[in-house]
């Protein structure tokens, strides 16, 4: 064998041999790529799958975002509106505050002149006081002075009275003296049987209470005062009705403290009559 | 003896091998083992990690 021929065959074995290093390599490494593609594979399809369940779960927060947002653009909407409406009310409250503090330093001011006003009339009421203090104090002093003067007054109207009385007694003592005088110069002393007289003093009136008939066919004549009245027997006394008509006169026969009886005289007149509560006086003129 | 150019009887005549048809054939052998090696060689360090054809991937496959 030609030594080229074995140099061959060596070169021909060394070469056999890399290539089947170089082919279980290449194998083995394809091998191991292929499991790799598949592993790849499979997990691209379990990332097919779930990207598309993220798609559709994407999808439907999407659509729900969609939603939100739509309500959050109503929402938005309706704050603009009410941020509108808002400003428009801050400004309507800033104006309002504004006229409110411009009442407000008003009636500050107000206030100050009331309080001065307060203080001016506390000060006149006070002076005022003073003198109603003063007036009611003069007022009390002057009441009572008019009370005393009312007081001596009276006093003296009483006085006055009692000397009027104590005058018309003495004239009346006088007037029976003066007349008893008179009738003792006529029959020489004999009073018994005097004439019937008007009574002296202050007026008396009376009233008819009722006529009756003596036992000797007089007409007899009640009347409503007696003795307590200053009735006296003997005592003429005269019978009106009306303000100007005479019916007769009438002389006391007896007396009683409350009523007085008399004898009637109508000076022959025959169409009269007395009547019952017919006035009856001392005398006509007074 | 022959060493020396002597001959001995019943010595036969020693004869140099000639190239023949095989030396032919292993050429060409070799030469398509190479150029197979050569494509194995190129081929496989595409495939073969950090690009050396002998070394094997392990669990994870990394390609350049």
């Amino acid at each position: 064998m030609h030594a080229v021929t074995k140099i061959l065959v060596v070169f021909c074995a060394i070469l056999c041999l890399l290539l089947a290093a170089l082919t279980m390599a290449f194998a083995a490494n394809a091998d191991s790529i292929v499991r790799g593609h598949k592993s790849m594979e499979a997990a691209l399809r379990a990332a097919e799958t779930a990207a598309k369940n993220d798609i559709a779960q994407y999808a439907q927060e999407r659509v729900n975002h969609r939603s939100e947002m739509d309500k959050l653009q109503n929402q938005l909407s309706q704050l603009n509106s009410q941020v509108a409406s808002l400003q428009s009310d801050r400004t309507s409250l800033r104006a309002a505050a504004e006229q409110a503090a411009a009442e407000a330093a008003s009636i500050r001011g107000q206030i100050g002149q009331l309080t001065a006003t307060t203080q001016t009339q506390a000060a006149v009421i006070t002076n005022y006081h003073g003198e109603v203090t003063g007036l009611r104090q003069e007022l009390l002093a002057a009441t009572k002075r008019e009370i005393e003067l009312v007081d001596r007054l009276n006093d003296l109207e009483s006085a006055r009275e009692v000397l009027e009385q104590n005058s018309r007694a003495l004239k009346e003592q006088l007037e029976e003296a003066k007349l008893a005088m008179q009738s003792a110069g006529r029959t020489g002393g004999d009073t018994s049987a005097s004439d019937p007289r008007e009574a002296p003093g202050p007026l008396i009136r009376a009233r008819v209470l009722e006529i009756v008939k003596s036992p000797a066919g007089e007409d007899l004549v009640i009347i409503s005062e007696g003795a307590n009245r200053g009735v006296r027997p003997n005592t003429l006394m005269h019978i009106v009705r009306g303000s100007d008509t005479f019916i007769g006169s009438i002389v006391i026969t007896t007396v009683e403290p409350g009523q007085s009886v008399g004898r009637l005289n109508l000076y022959g007149r025959q169409n009269v009559q007395v009547q019952r509560d017919d006035m009856v006086l001392s005398r006509l003129t007074w | 003896m022959s060493q020396f150019g002597m001959q001995m009887p019943g010595g036969a005549s020693s004869r140099s091998a000639s190239m023949n048809i095989y030396t032919g054939l292993l050429f060409v052998a070799v030469v398509a083992l190479i150029a197979a090696c050569a494509w194995m060689f190129v081929q496989g360090a595409k495939i073969a990690p950090d690009g050396q054809p002998f070394k094997m991937h392990g669990d994870k496959v990394q390609l350049r």
